[in-house]
């Protein structure tokens, strides 16, 4: 017989677990939280590009490196949804849009993707987020939505 | 005084203050970054 302390312990942790698997499920589902993928490597993701796919969809392919991002500076116009493919030459690093819901890691020979739609125009800050070395403070990047207009 | 001396009635109002506190607190914490990554999609 199941002390009834011990009981009342177990159906809380089962209550609680799946309050935070439904949360999950309902990040994903209902409100499309994007998941990051892994995808297969190969050389072509170590040229740093932007793609434009239609009006409002585009790729970008970033190649981190000791201690810059490229591309650099990337335009997009606003409202655009854009596929981000990160891979890394040298060792680890972070790469992290400020007050975006996006968090992947440049791993080199590996590539992260993840996509990230810009609803309000702005410069977003990237940053990496994994320390990589000395010069780690001053690696970032820029997106630039619709501003300034090019 | 009498409670802790019978053990048929011994009741761990501590361990379940200390429980329901952790789990509040997870819940806290866990939901408060939850909702900051809602409202970065």
């Amino acid at each position: 017989m199941i002390d009834k302390f011990e009981r009342n312990v177990i159906y809380t942790a089962l209550l609680v677990s799946g309050l935070f698997i439904f949360s999950l499920f309902y990040a994903m589902g209902a409100k499309k939280a994007d998941v990051t993928e892994c995808l297969p490597y190969d050389k072509s993701y170590e040229t740093a590009r932007v793609n434009q796919i239609d009006a409002h969809t585009y790729q970008i392919f970033y190649v981190a490196r000791m201690w810059n991002f490229e591309p650099s500076i990337a335009y997009i116009p606003v409202g655009s949804e854009v596929d981000l493919f990160v891979t890394s030459l040298d060792v680890v690093h972070g790469f992290n849009i400020f007050n975006k819901n996006t968090n992947l890691m440049g791993v080199p020979g590996g590539v992260s993707k993840t996509t990230v739609k810009f609803e309000e125009p702005g410069v977003y800050k990237v940053v990496c987020h994994e320390y990589c070395g000395t010069g780690h403070q001053n690696m970032q990047a820029e997106i630039i939505v619709n501003y300034p207009k090019k | 005084m009498q409670e802790s001396n019978n053990p048929e009635k011994f009741v761990p109002r501590g361990a379940i203050a200390f429980f329901a506190l952790l789990v509040t607190l997870g819940l806290i914490i866990w939901f408060g970054i939850y909702f900051i990554m809602l409202s970065r999609i």
